[in-house]
């Protein structure tokens, strides 16, 4: 917010205190396009807030933030097991080709078939 | 393979990173697919070695049988191409030399190729035709193959047969006459028979032809007609010979079966075969041209009254000529100068060597036929073996594909264990296969739960930011509601104002003139003076330069009074010091004045260049000061 730093008036003569005056004007106008611009902006953005807050509740049920971050941290947990058990069912995997591996390579007769 | 998108976020939330589980994924899943195609690899090799095993097994489950049939063929083409020469040879034999033996005919093949071996078979023991039987065997059995030769060969069902009966007993021709005549008549075997026995021997199965004298008679018929021909029937008509060996002019007339040609020794009976030889073989030198004769003729004539004619002359040119002769007696070829036979001629007499091999033409000094022969040899100049020889060819690519069949068959079980040993070990592939798929579904949830996790990070910051956003415009709007309304200028106050300036600032600057005033107070009562416009001018006359000497004066008048004169000059004098004694006052006075002045344009530019007392304008403190401000 412009404050102005208001002289004591009987030191202030009429010129100044008109160009005061003035400047005080046109720094009124600048503030009331603000204002306007502002209120214009406000609306936007609550517009906007709706909606990202209907997305929200379309794809899950609700726009409380509270709400989602609770369902976000529930995902999370849920992907971060996912991902564990998935490391797992890797190693599982990995562990049967090993296997298969190891017997293929101890036979020098499936090697020299290869070659 | 589902795929992630990269997200820094991912990494920078400590969230799962998708994208390295998809890459692992991916690796598992290259080292799988290698391991599946290995494995596809040993089971197509299995399932494609089970089938040749089993094929192969197949085959030597059916050894027996179709050894079996193999050997059944194998007779059966013995049968047909070897028994039947047993059976006739043997029938042949028995005819003409009846005993307790037979003829045995053994097939064989020599470096692949079909043999037979002939043997007399004298209850169960075999011995040699030529080396441990008599000539008369030979003979029999030479005539039989040669009937046989020819059947076989395709060639002009013609044979003549120089004194095969040279071996045998006089009491066994007309057998042999029988036979030759029976097995003519059977298969149509047109028979020249040349014998030096006695043609009585013959008159019951042949045209008797006897030859008389030295060639120069006519020959005899000697026992039946003379044949009659069917016009096309195929055979020859007859044999001339001209001036050729011990004939002057000789025709030998031929039945359609055996002619007997009979006659004492050296008659000429041979050389009928050799006139044979010449025309269809060529085979003549000038030997066989009559002594005194300049060239020697043979004319054969067969069916369709065509006569082949051989002509050799003792000297010039032609040679050796061929021509056919036809019915109107024109000559319908000629071949002059020929060395080998005309193919017409071969053509039309069906009546050539068969594998250098005389069938049809006997000879008189080789009366053994095939029997002096290889094995091989005989065997193909009587077509038999080829059947068998495939059959025995056939039997040995069939031990050899058994040979083959087993040696699969215990190498492909050998392989078929190794491979189900391999096999056995891919077991672990199909539960990481299943592991796989679950895998790339759990890859596919896990890439969903992360979508989700991002959009709702998404909406939730979106709200926040929103929310930020909004509070902040609702701040300012409401800080900014209402905004005050400008005040109105009041114009109207101007001159008051500017009155009410002005007489400030005039009161200021009295004040200011004041207080620059109070110093001055000290001053005395301002001296009268002169006026100094005058002493102003005589200063300038006396600084100025000196006017230049006067001129002369010219003498005084009479003395006047100089009173006067003297009162001017000491008047003039007094001035002059007091003048002097006055300049530094007055040099004082215009500084202070000069002073003055500048303190009150001072003060009157404080002032505005207005009066302090009047309020008028004044332009400098000259203005103030001077008489023109009132």
């Amino acid at each position: 917010m412009e404050r102005a730093a208001s002289p004591p008036p009987q030191a202030v003569s009429e010129d100044r205190v008109l160009a005061l005056l003035e400047e005080q004007r046109r720094r009124h106008a600048r503030l009331q396009e603000r204002q306007r611009l502002m209120r214009l902006e406000l609306a936007r953005r609550a517009e906007e807030l709706e909606s990202v807050k209907a997305e929200a509740r379309a794809a899950f049920g609700t726009d409380d933030p509270a709400a989602l971050q609770a369902l976000l941290d529930e995902r999370r947990r849920r992907n971060a097991e996912a991902v564990a058990a998935f490391r797992d069912q890797l190693d599982g995997i990995e562990r049967a080709l090993t296997e298969v591996e190891e017997h293929t390579r101890a036979r020098p007769d499936e090697r020299r078939d290869r070659a | 393979m589902s795929g992630l998108p990269v997200r820094s976020t991912d990494r920078e939330a400590g969230s799962p990173a998708a994208w390295d589980l998809a890459r692992a994924l991916a690796g598992v899943e290259s080292r799988a697919s290698a391991l599946v195609a290995r494995r596809a690899e040993l089971g197509a090799r299995d399932r494609a070695l089970r089938s040749e095993v089993g094929v192969a097994k197949g085959r030597l489950a059916l050894r027996g049988p179709v050894e079996q049939v193999l050997e059944r063929l194998q007779e059966r083409a013995h049968e047909r191409s070897v028994g039947l020469y047993e059976r006739l040879l043997t029938g042949l034999l028995d005819d003409v030399l009846p005993g307790d033996r037979r003829i045995a005919l053994t097939l064989g093949t020599e470096r692949g190729l079909p043999s037979l071996d002939l043997e007399v078979d004298r209850g169960g023991r075999r011995e040699g035709i030529l080396e441990g039987s008599g000539g008369s065997l030979t003979n029999v059995v030479s005539t039989g193959l040669r009937f046989a030769a020819l059947v076989r060969s395709g060639r002009r069902r013609f044979v003549a047969l120089d004194e095969p009966d040279c071996w045998l007993a006089p009491d066994r021709v007309p057998a042999l006459g029988r036979v030759i005549a029976t097995i003519a008549r059977e298969v149509g075997v047109q028979t020249l028979l040349v014998s030096h026995h006695d043609p009585a021997l013959f008159a019951a199965e042949a045209l008797v032809v006897s030859l008389a004298g030295n060639g120069t008679d006519a020959p005899h018929v000697l026992a039946g007609p003379l044949p009659t021909w069917p016009e096309d029937g195929p055979g020859l008509r007859s044999i001339r010979l001209v001036e050729f060996m011990c004939h002057r002019d000789t025709r030998i007339p031929l039945g359609p079966g055996v002619t007997a040609l009979v006659g004492a020794n050296n008659i000429g009976k041979s050389a009928v075969i050799s006139g044979l030889r010449a025309c269809a073989y060529g085979a003549a030198t000038d030997t066989v041209i009559r002594h005194g004769a300049t060239a020697a003729r043979v004319e054969l004539e067969i069916e369709g009254r065509r006569t082949i004619v051989w002509e050799r002359r003792r000297r010039g040119a032609p040679k050796v000529t061929w021509r056919r002769i036809g019915p109107g007696g024109a000559v319908e070829i000629e071949t002059p100068g020929a060395r080998d036979v005309p193919g017409w001629v071969v053509a039309d007499l069906g009546i050539a060597p068969l594998d250098e091999i005389d069938v049809q033409l006997g000879h008189q000094k080789r009366p053994v036929f095939l029997l002096d022969q290889p094995p091989r040899q005989r065997a193909r100049i009587l077509s038999v073996g080829r059947e068998s020889g495939h059959l025995h060819a056939m039997q040995e690519r069939y031990r050899s594909a058994l040979r083959a069949d087993t040696e699969l068959v215990r190498r492909g079980e050998e392989e078929l264990q190794a491979l189900a040993d391999r096999l056995d070990g891919f077991v672990p592939l199909e539960r990481a296969e299943a592991g796989l798929r679950a895998a790339r579904g759990a890859l596919a949830g896990l890439a969903r739960g992360e979508a989700e996790a991002e959009e709702l990070g998404r909406l939730i910051g979106g709200i926040g930011q929103a929310q930020r956003h909004v509070a902040a415009a609702s701040a300012e709007v409401e800080a900014l509601d209402p905004v005050p309304q400008a005040p109105p200028v009041q114009a109207a106050t101007a001159p008051a104002a500017a009155a009410l300036e002005r007489l400030r600032t005039t009161a200021s600057a009295v004040a200011r003139l004041e207080a620059a005033l109070r110093p001055l107070d000290a001053l005395g009562p301002v001296p009268q003076v002169e006026p100094t416009a005058r002493l102003a001018a005589l200063r300038r006359v006396l600084s100025d330069p000196p006017p230049p000497p006067l001129p002369a004066l010219p003498d005084a008048p009479l003395p006047a009074p100089t009173a006067a004169l003297a009162d001017a000059l000491a008047a003039m004098r007094s001035l002059e010091a007091a003048l002097a004694a006055g300049a530094p006052a007055v040099a004082a006075l215009d500084a202070e004045i000069a002073g003055t002045e500048t303190a009150v344009n001072a003060l009157l530019d404080r002032l505005g260049n207005r009066c302090p007392l009047c309020g008028g304008a004044v332009a400098d403190a000259g203005h103030l000061l001077g008489a023109s401000h009132g």
